[in-house]
């Protein structure tokens, strides 16, 4: 099929900027909440007001690599991809019944504001403070820059193909529709995210989620009509393929095992712990109002999970029965978009309501993860390290230009695109899991870590995983796991986090054995009631006798 | 004398219910995990293409590996979230962290 397919109208491209101006609105909306409190609190933590539908639907790992990266997947390896996907089920409980409620208790008592203030407080060090912090801004600039690609893809393809010669005529081999999306989609982000802070991208997210609903319900209402029922699109699919495409471990033309035994079994430690140890997952945690919020975000987010991935498997398993060979894999879904919606009236305009799903997928992540990096370079280095007494103005335009510094490092990464969207959502995500689950457990739960544990478990989680990825790089491909260069080396079959959880959780536990308890009255006063800490309250006589 | 927080460690009830939620997560994951990548191991590797069955376009070992247990896991998140867990006090906020060296 041709590569270069694109919707005929604009309409594709005027949802999406409906879609672009909404998002806008919203962080203007968010911008006046947060201007009711103070600065810090309200632009870096909503001033902790998280109700349970944007908790739920916004605390996830849901990313560009929901609607790039694991349909280009489930079309290039088939039903399999259910099997690496299926930990969803269990997400919600793990994501917010582990760590939740003391997370967001943690935080009120400590005033914590950030992930790396939370730690820094619960182990009374400013090095595990710093640590986390650069721990977090590597894996989410990692994380983050793959993401533009994914939004500069949606809008290329959705652009006209009336207005498509005129930019490639003066381009060459330059791929100028790629790099116009590439401004739109880093001005639109950038902007809203600035305008509103953490709030802002709460709330758009909460609004794309919803968008992700709607269009993926739409898609695969249309695609099973299209191809006449999910039963002619399977069997079709697997014609164009082989038997392989509804086996594990995947079809593969060139003998590849996609998903070995020991790697379905590692992806449930990467989607359960990947969401639960995310520093964006962990904010969001914190700033929830309370603990009915929690309740009700672990059942919406599995109805949430189930109505989202399910579907979106069946899609690309028709996409493959409509389009058997499609080179650049990670469009799928705008193509099923465009295919499905080509001669409806209006179709170019559903088709763009379609499209809005993976761009608001993006744009989530990419909104969620610059405040996080902004919150972590201003606050938890600039005015804990270099200007103590930052006053509230200069913080705020700090983070402003903090933005903007990292959406236009964003772009000069992408002027050359990364490739392998998802094998960097699933490192960043697993390494940043065996960075932080270790430790964000033993500071909720275990009166006796201490700061050189938590910071151990940090280290170790986080070394082992990148050692791995960096002799997977260079070895020979075992032919084993996606077709991708950025992989990592899979230790007797399985995923690095398995690894670097294991390595952590025995760091963090030896070396808090080994160095001194922590101070009894920190924990006491962070795991004990409240009114039993307060010194000029007497314990009560129950417990004095 | 002894003090109160060396005799009487009152362990705050949202520690304690907590924690015991965050076994319980911890478990049904296992659950989940057994079963899943247990029953797949089984019927979905090495398998024979002349034995596999769809029902409504979805491989066998699909339907009862991945989407069956999936129904549970949402039941078992509505019964986690309305019955298991309870809802408490998360306690006064604080001044923000650090801001007495700021």
């Amino acid at each position: 099929m041709a590569e270069e397919w694109r919707p005929e109208g604009f309409g594709a491209i005027a949802a999406l900027g409906v879609f672009i101006v909404a998002s806008i609105w919203l962080g203007a909306l968010a911008q006046r909440a947060v201007s009711k409190g103070s600065f810090l609190q309200g632009y870096f933590l909503g001033n902790r007001g998280l109700g349970a539908w944007a908790l739920a639907l916004t605390a996830t790992v849901q990313s560009g690599g929901t609607f790039m990266g694991f349909p280009s997947l489930v079309y290039s390896y088939g039903w399999v991809v259910a099997l690496w996907i299926a930990s969803y089920m269990v997400v919600p409980i793990t994501g917010f019944g582990v760590l939740a409620k003391r997370f967001s208790q943690l935080s009120r008592r400590t005033g914590a504001i950030t992930v790396p203030d939370l730690f820094r407080e619960r182990f009374n060090s400013p090095a595990v403070g710093l640590v986390s912090s650069l721990l977090i801004m590597f894996f989410m600039c990692f994380m983050m820059v793959a993401q533009f690609k994914a939004g500069a893809s949606v809008i290329k393809v959705a652009w006209p193909q009336e207005a498509t010669p005129t930019l490639t005529a003066t381009g060459g081999d330059i791929d100028w529709l790629f790099y116009l999306g590439l401004a739109v989609f880093t001005v639109t982000v950038v902007s809203y995210t600035m305008i509103g802070g953490f709030l802002a991208a709460v709330w758009t997210d909460l609004f794309q989620s919803v968008m992700m609903f709607i269009g993926v319900a739409f898609l695969l209402g249309l695609a099973l009509w299209r191809l006449g029922g999910l039963d002619e699109a399977s069997l079709r699919a697997v014609e164009n393929t082989g038997p392989g495409f509804a086996q594990a471990p995947g079809f593969s033309p060139d003998g590849r095992e996609f998903l070995t035994p020991g790697l379905a079994l590692s992806f449930f430690f990467v989607w359960s712990f990947g969401g639960m140890g995310s520093p964006a997952t962990l904010v969001r945690l914190m700033a929830c109002k309370d603990t009915q919020t929690i309740r009700r975000s672990v059942f919406l987010l599995a109805a949430y999970n189930m109505m989202i991935y399910l579907p979106l498997i069946m899609i690309c398993v028709a996409a493959r029965a409509v389009f058997p060979d499609v080179e650049k894999s990670d469009e799928i879904i705008p193509r099923m978009a465009l295919w499905t919606t080509q001669d409806l009236w209006g179709g170019s305009l559903l088709a763009g309501l379609v499209l809005a799903a993976p761009f608001g997928a993006v744009m989530a992540t990419v909104s969620s993860y610059l405040v996080v990096i902004a919150s972590g370079l201003v606050r938890d280095v600039y005015q804990r390290f270099f200007h103590h007494d930052a006053g509230q103005r200069e913080i705020q335009y700090l983070t402003y230009a903090t933005m903007a510094a990292v959406g236009l490092v964003a772009v000069l990464a992408n002027l050359r695109p990364v490739a392998y969207l998802q094998a960097i959502v699933v490192f960043c995500g697993s390494s940043g899991a065996a960075a932080f689950v270790v430790p964000a457990v033993m500071a909720a739960f275990w009166r006796r870590a201490t700061a050189a544990g938590a910071l151990a478990a940090m280290l170790a989680g986080s070394g082992v995983a990148l050692i791995l990825l960096i002799v997977g790089s260079q070895m020979e491909d075992p032919l084993v796991g996606p077709a991708t260069s950025f992989r990592s080396y899979y230790l007797f079959g399985l995923e690095p986090i398995v690894w670097g959880l294991l390595a952590s959780l025995l760091a963090g536990v030896l070396v808090s054995l080994c160095t001194t308890p922590p101070d009894p009255k920190l924990v006491s006063r962070l795991f004990d009631v409240e009114d039993f800490n307060t010194p000029e309250k007497t314990p009560s006589p129950t417990l004095a006798s | 004398m002894l003090t109160p927080e060396k005799t009487f460690p009152q362990e705050d009830p949202v520690v304690r219910n907590a924690r015991r939620e965050a076994i319980v997560s911890v478990l049904i994951w296992f659950l989940a995990m057994a079963y899943t990548v247990g029953y797949c191991w089984l019927f979905a590797y090495g398998r024979d293409p002349a034995t596999m069955r769809f029902y409504a376009g979805i491989p066998d070992w699909v339907l009862w590996g991945i989407i069956a247990p999936w129904l549970v896991c949402l039941v078992v998140s509505w019964w986690f979230a309305y019955v298991f867990m309870t809802d408490e006090p998360l306690g006064a906020e604080a001044p923000p962290a650090g801001d007495d060296e700021l």
